[in-house]
């Protein structure tokens, strides 16, 4: 794949928006990294209602009183503004501006994955990125430490970072690193978002990023010969710099271990296992982790892996949940949903009633996914009484 | 009152002596790698002890409520095996910056062999190149004679006396020890080595600078519950209450802070045993 100069991705994206029905214009704004304003980076066409240029920043957000970074799609009359996010980081939005009241038939999400594409498009190297979240977290006697091995790393000396790896969190730390972005490897259209990550895991990642040598074999050799916090850290590295299954043994023992901490950095947010875990291994992994309670969302590609297999795996352990009296994570329903088991649509009308939120919303949007319209009576019976704005949207985007 | 233990095998040790332990005042353990009783015939042993006292023995001394720290090392006893003895001491780099890795332990001599002596100054060198402690084995036989080497070389290679422990000390051996500036070690043996009478007579002498004591409790006939029972006596021989604490608390978690790696805010702090190690628990029936 060749890199596009930001230019043409800009334009490749605006045109994409513009054809949006009743759109005259787009324009692609970036955050301020000094301010909180969005300046205006490239537009196309015209702004509806006076043709009066785009303006040169706008502030977070439709109403200017409020600071607050769009996270959802807006519509504000004759415009719709599209968030770009990396992770759960607001780096921009699209803005746009049509001649009529937006309808309300327009696809955002197509136009929220265009805008993510964009968004992996103009992300930063992950050593890059890297450095930067951990130069703003870490004092400068750490941050001199690790420049050390990340420039013993670019020399391709593999000793300096198996003798770094261990002592990592005794020098960087260990708190949670407290980013809402995400990775994007190079050349891929995949996120590899560090919410979950702590210090000493960018730290490590980022020596492996450095390495001028097979960083995947030697995040696999440093797995089999690590602790806990360095098999984590080496998992964390294969989501973002594996590109064979050269080290799915690796996820594989990880997948097996019954240390949730090790399990979770397999395979949430790791595109790595996701990819190259077998048909029905990968099932087992979701069911385990269902099981260990790491949210299923987490797990990258699973809806696009999902099959009528995974589903009745899943019911079969919601059922023998039920019968045990115990409760079932809300993250099973989109998924289950996807290739619906018989009786699944009754189950989740059945779940729309449910006294947490959070079920009440999942399972409002697996029955969006199975499309049956015996299910509307129940959606329009529980919209009249819901009171939660986030059930409220996903029961009116199922009975669309 | 608080004690630091610096020397115990932990690893062949039962529950009920972590109980007892805890329950005696013991808040600290640091375990030293050593033999196992059956000698080793390959590498991939080393791996799998070492792995087991940085990782389930310290989750399981948590269960009682204790900080288990310890140091690594080819002991001297298996320096003289050459189907380990470079194997180990390659590994050593990688473990050696592990966490709860306060030293590079027990080295030095067992048979005075000269394989023991150029094990014993090498792994003094990886002790400086990852600015540890070392933790030094005076041996059973030849004892004086061992004392006096081990010290030798300590000069040969130049490494700096304060960061030693010379262990295992007697009436014969502290006057050579004494003005070195290495910190000694007396183990408390319920037969041979030393004894609660004979540590206090050595502590009223010398004084208490320096001096730690501990059980080097393992598998053969020793009581991990020695540094108690030495408190016990310096009371009732009369010695102050700070000079105890200094033998059984400052003076052996001083000495490992030399690490740089032991978090005495951590030390402090009581040791929730809630956790599981690889989703193990040691406790069993049904939990709250």
């Amino acid at each position: 794949m060749t890199v596009a100069t930001p230019r043409s991705l800009f334009d490749h994206a605006l045109e994409k928006a513009i054809d949006t029905p009743g759109a005259t214009g787009a324009a692609v704004y970036l955050k301020d990294p000094e301010r909180a304003v969005l300046l205006l980076a490239a537009a196309l066409g015209q702004r509806a209602a006076s043709g009066a240029p785009w303006p040169g920043e706008i502030a977070w957000a439709n109403g200017a009183a409020t600071a607050e970074p769009l996270t959802e799609v807006e519509t504000d009359q004759t415009t719709l503004t599209v968030p770009l996010l990396l992770g759960e980081d607001e780096i921009g939005a699209v803005v746009v501006s049509a001649r009529a009241r937006v309808s309300s038939g327009v696809d955002t999400e197509a136009l929220s994955r265009q805008c993510r594409t964009l968004v992996r498009a103009l992300a930063p190297e992950p050593l890059a990125a890297l450095r930067d979240e951990l130069a703003r977290r870490i004092p400068p006697p750490a941050r001199e430490w690790l420049e050390t091995g990340i420039a013993a790393a670019a020399r391709g000396e593999p000793e300096a970072i198996l003798t770094a790896f261990p002592a990592m969190g005794r020098r960087i730390g260990r708190e949670p690193l407290g980013s809402r972005s995400a990775l994007v490897p190079r050349d891929a259209d995949i996120e590899v978002p560090l919410r979950a990550w702590r210090l000493d895991d960018a730290g490590r990642v980022t020596l492996l990023c450095a390495f001028a040598g097979d960083a995947e074999a030697l995040a696999r050799e440093i797995y089999f010969a690590g602790d806990l916090r360095e098999r984590c850290g080496a998992l964390r590295g294969l989501a973002v710099l594996g590109r064979t299954p050269g080290a799915i043994d690796a996820v594989r023992d990880a997948v097996r271990s019954s240390a949730v901490e090790l399990f979770e950095a397999a395979l949430a947010d790791n595109p790595y296992a996701c990819r190259f875990l077998p048909d029905d291994e990968f099932r087992h992994a979701v069911l385990k982790a269902a099981f260990v309670g790491v949210s299923i969302a987490r797990l990258p590609g699973v809806e696009a892996r999902a099959d009528g297999e995974l589903s009745r795996m899943l019911l079969s352990y919601v059922t023998e949940r039920e019968v045990a009296g115990r409760s079932v994570p809300p993250d099973i329903w989109p998924v289950a949903a996807l290739h619906p088991t018989p009786g699944l649509a009754g189950k989740l009308c059945g779940y729309l009633e449910h006294p947490a939120e959070a079920h009440r919303a999942a399972a409002a949007q697996g029955l969006r996914r199975i499309g049956d319209p015996r299910t509307h009576p129940f959606l329009d019976d529980r919209l009249a009484r819901e009171n939660d704005p986030t059930v409220r949207r996903l029961l009116e985007r199922a009975l669309a | 009152m608080r004690i630091f233990e610096p020397h115990a095998h932990m690893l062949s040790r039962v529950t009920d002596d972590y109980e007892q332990m805890a329950l005696a005042g013991i808040v600290g353990v640091l375990e030293p790698a050593f033999w196992l009783g059956q000698p080793r015939t390959s590498v991939g042993s080393f791996v799998d002890y070492f792995d087991a006292i940085i990782g389930w023995e310290r989750f399981r001394a948590e269960q009682f409520g204790i900080r288990h720290y310890c140091t690594l090392s080819l002991n001297p006893k298996e320096a003289n095996d050459d189907r380990l003895n470079e194997g180990v001491l390659a590994l050593l780099p990688r473990y050696l910056e592990k966490d709860g890795v306060l030293g590079v332990g027990e080295i030095g001599f067992d048979d005075i062999t000269p394989r023991e002596e150029r094990f014993l100054a090498a792994q003094l060198e990886l002790a400086r190149a990852h600015d540890l402690p070392a933790l030094v084995h005076t041996p059973h036989r030849d004892k004086v004679r061992g004392v006096e080497r081990t010290l030798a070389i300590m000069r040969e290679v130049n490494f700096p006396p304060e960061r030693v422990l010379i262990d295992h000390n007697t009436e014969q051996t502290v006057p050579l020890v004494i003005d070195t500036g290495c910190t000694m070690g007396f183990s408390i043996y319920p037969d041979t080595k030393m004894d609660e009478p004979r540590m206090v007579e050595i502590l009223r002498t010398w004084g208490t600078d320096r001096m730690v004591i501990n059980s080097a409790a393992d598998w053969g006939k020793s009581d991990p519950l020695k540094i108690p029972k030495t408190v016990n006596l310096m009371r009732q021989k009369g010695m102050a209450e700070h000079e105890i604490e200094k033998v059984v608390w400052h003076n052996p978690v001083s000495f490992f802070a030399k690490s740089g790696r032991l978090d005495l805010r951590e030390l402090d702090t009581p040791v929730s045993p809630a956790q599981l190690f690889e989703g193990n628990s040691i406790l069993r029936g049904p939990r709250a």
